[in-house]
C-alpha cells in the first residue's frame, strides 16, 4: 500500500486546508452553473431561461424588456432568436492544404500524436 | 441459425441514420438488437449517474489545491499539470460518460469519462430509429434536448470569459480521417444551434508570436487555414495526454503544448473544460476511495453514496491480495479496456486485453464485479455477451443511456446495444 499511503498523506493537508478555509472554492463552485450576467446592455433583472441556454431581459423599465440576450446580441423576443440567420449552422470543410505553416509563422501539427478514435 | 435477410435488414435500418458507423474497423458494431428495461430501472441508472457526480463535482476543487507532486502521483502527465488546475467557466464538465456495472443487487461504477467519451451519436441519435424499428419507447429521448441546452450555456460562459466583443469564432474539430470522431463531432455540431465551423486537427493553425502575414499584424492565437483567430475549440475527442506529445511535422516543437499555452494565456476557450481533465484520471477513484476510507472531506450522506455506487480503488493491489479477492488493474488514463488485466485473490492474472498502448500509465487497482451476461442477436447469430452500461452526465444532468456488448474486459470491439423502455 505504498503508493497509496502516501498519496493519501499528500492529500490530507490540502483536505485540511480546505475543511478550515474554504480555500479552492473559487468564484464558481459554490454557485450555480449558469454564466454571468451580461453588462453590454442596459437591464436592471436578467433571468435564466432554461430551455434555450440564455439570459432575457424581465426588466419592464428598460427597451429590451422581453428581449433574449446571446453573444452579444440581443433579440427581440424567443421567436426571433431562434429565427435568427445567426442560428443557421453551417459546415465549412477545408480541403486539405497541404504544410504552408513555418513561411507564414502559422505552425501546424496538432492531433499529430494519434490517429483518432481515442475518445473512450 | 442466421436469417439471410437479417443483414440486410440491418444495414437498411443504420441506413437511416444519417452519417452513422454501423460497423466499425469493419467489423460490425451496431446490433440489430434491444435490451428492454422498465422505465424505472432506466431511472435508476440516472439517479445513480447524478450521485455519482456530486461526488466527482465535490472533488474537483481539492484536486485543484493539489500539490504537483500529488497531481503526478494520480497519473496526470508533468506537461498537463498548469492546464488541470485552469479554472475559466462554472461547468466543471459539459458532456461525461460514467461506466456502470449493472446487476440486481446493485450499481457499481467503473470509471468516469468525464473529458474524451465518444458512444454520443450512439445513444443520443441512433438510438431512436432503433426503439422505433422494435416499436418500444426511447429512453433516451428527452437527453438531446439537454445536451443542446448544456452546450449553448457552456459555449455562452466560455464567450463571456474571454470579455471579447461581437460573436464568437466556434469551431469543431477532430482527427477528420476517423469516421467515429468526425461523425460523433458532426453530430455535437448540428446541436448547437449557433454559426461554427468544422476544422479538422491537422488543419488548425497556431501561431506562438505576433507576426506580419500579409502586410497585416496577427495576433498570437489558434486559427482556422482560412485565417480566422478560434475563440472557442470543441474537442471531444482528442485526448489531452495525446495532444501535449503533438509535434510541430517541420521544426519538431510541441505545437500541443504551444496550445496549451493559448488557453493557459486565455488567448483560446476549448470544450470540454480543462477541469474535465483534472476528472478523467482513474486514479482520482483511488483519491475517492481513500478519503472515504478515512471518513474525511465528504459528508455522512456522500460516504453513503461512495459506499454505494464506487467500487474500493487503491494504487497498489494489497488490500486484494490479503483478501483473496479478485481484481482488475488498469490505466490511469486507458481507454477502451487497452491495457486492462484481471487477476485472481493470489495476484495472477485471469484475463487480459490483447491491446497494452498503456503500460507507461501509472496503474489503478480496483475490486473486480463481473458485468452482467445476456445473448445478442448479431450478423453471424446469437452470442452471449457481457453487458456494460454507459449514462452520459451533461453537466451532472443524467442524459443518454446505452449499453455495451461484449467481453469480460469491454473493449474497441465491443457492440453497441441499443437500449427501449419495456
Amino acid at each position: 500500500m505504498n503508493k497509496t499511503k502516501k498519496l493519501m498523506a499528500g492529500v490530507a493537508t490540502s483536505v485540511m486546508a480546505i475543511g478550515m478555509t474554504g480555500c479552492g472554492q473559487g468564484q464558481y463552485e459554490q454557485s450555480s452553473s449558469i454564466p454571468p450576467e451580461p453588462t453590454e446592455y442596459e437591464c436592471d433583472d436578467w433571468e435564466w431561461d432554461e430551455d434555450e441556454g440564455t439570459y432575457y431581459c424581465d426588466d419592464k423599465k428598460s427597451s429590451h424588456f422581453g428581449a433574449y440576450y446571446l453573444m452579444g446580441m440581443m433579440y427581440m423576443n424567443k421567436s426571433s432568436l431562434r429565427s435568427s440567420s445567426a442560428y443557421k449552422n453551417h459546415y465549412n470543410s477545408y480541403k486539405k492544404s497541404g504544410s504552408e505553416s513555418s513561411s507564414s509563422g502559422y505552425k501546424s501539427g496538432i492531433g499529430s500524436g494519434s490517429k483518432g478514435g481515442f475518445g473512450g | 441459425m442466421i436469417d439471410p435477410n437479417f443483414k440486410q435488414e440491418r444495414m437498411s435500418l443504420y441506413e437511416q441514420v444519417p452519417y452513422f458507423f454501423p460497423d466499425l474497423y469493419d467489423i460490425e458494431y451496431a446490433l440489430l438488437d434491444i435490451r428492454k428495461h422498465a422505465r424505472e430501472e432506466i431511472e435508476e441508472i440516472r439517479f445513480a449517474a447524478e450521485q455519482v457526480g456530486a461526488i466527482f463535482l465535490k472533488t474537483a476543487p481539492l484536486l485543484r489545491e493539489l500539490e504537483d507532486e500529488i497531481l503526478l502521483q494520480l497519473g496526470f502527465p508533468r506537461e498537463s499539470l498548469a492546464y488541470c488546475r485552469i479554472k475559466t467557466i462554472p461547468q466543471e464538465y459539459i458532456i461525461g460518460r460514467l461506466d456502470f456495472i449493472v446487476t440486481d443487487s446493485g450499481i457499481k461504477l467503473m470509471e468516469f469519462n468525464s473529458d474524451t467519451p465518444t458512444f454520443i451519436k450512439e445513444t443520443f441519435q441512433a438510438n431512436a430509429y432503433v426503439c422505433e424499428y422494435f416499436d418500444v419507447e426511447n429512453p433516451n429521448s428527452e437527453s438531446v434536448k439537454i445536451l443542446r441546452t448544456e452546450m449553448r450555456k457552456a459555449v455562452a460562459a466560455s464567450w463571456q470569459h474571454l470579455k471579447k466583443e461581437g460573436t464568437p469564432k466556434i469551431v469543431f474539430t477532430s482527427h477528420g480521417d476517423n469516421i467515429e470522431d468526425m461523425w460523433t463531432t458532426r453530430f455535437l455540431q448540428e446541436q448547437l444551434d449557433l454559426p461554427s465551423e468544422y476544422v479538422s486537427l491537422d488543419q488548425l493553425q497556431v501561431l506562438t508570436e505576433k507576426a506580419v502575414i500579409n502586410g497585416a499584424v496577427v495576433e498570437p492565437g489558434l486559427y482556422t487555414p482560412g485565417g480566422s483567430r478560434i475563440d472557442i475549440l470543441y474537442r471531444q475527442t482528442y485526448p489531452v495526454e495525446h495532444l501535449v506529445n503533438d509535434k510541430e511535422p517541420v521544426t519538431n516543437e510541441y505545437i500541443g503544448q504551444e496550445l496549451i499555452k493559448l488557453i493557459e494565456e486565455g488567448k483560446l476557450m476549448v470544450l470540454n473544460p480543462p477541469s474535465a481533465f483534472l476528472l478523467q484520471s482513474k486514479a482520482v477513484q483511488a483519491l475517492i476511495w481513500g478519503l472515504h476510507e478515512e471518513g474525511k472531506y465528504f459528508t455522512e450522506d456522500e460516504h453513503e453514496i461512495i459506499a454505494c455506487y464506487f467500487l474500493p480503488t487503491y494504487l497498489d493491489p494489497d488490500v486484494f491480495i490479503q483478501n483473496n479477492q479478485r481484481y482488475v488493474k488498469k490505466p490511469s488514463f486507458g481507454r477502451e479496456g487497452d491495457t486492462v488485466e484481471i487477476f485472481n485473490g493470489l495476484g495472477e492474472t485471469i484475463n487480459e486485453e490483447e491491446m497494452k498502448n498503456y503500460r507507461d500509465n501509472l496503474p489503478v487497482f480496483q475490486a473486480f464485479q463481473p458485468l452482467p451476461k445476456a445473448q445478442v442477436r448479431t450478423t453471424s447469430g446469437e452470442k452471449q455477451v457481457h453487458l456494460m452500461y454507459g449514462c452520459f452526465l451533461l453537466n451532472n444532468k443524467a442524459g443518454a443511456v446505452g449499453i455495451r456488448a461484449g467481453g469480460e474486459i469491454t473493449n474497441n470491439l465491443s457492440y453497441y446495444l441499443p437500449v427501449g423502455i419495456e
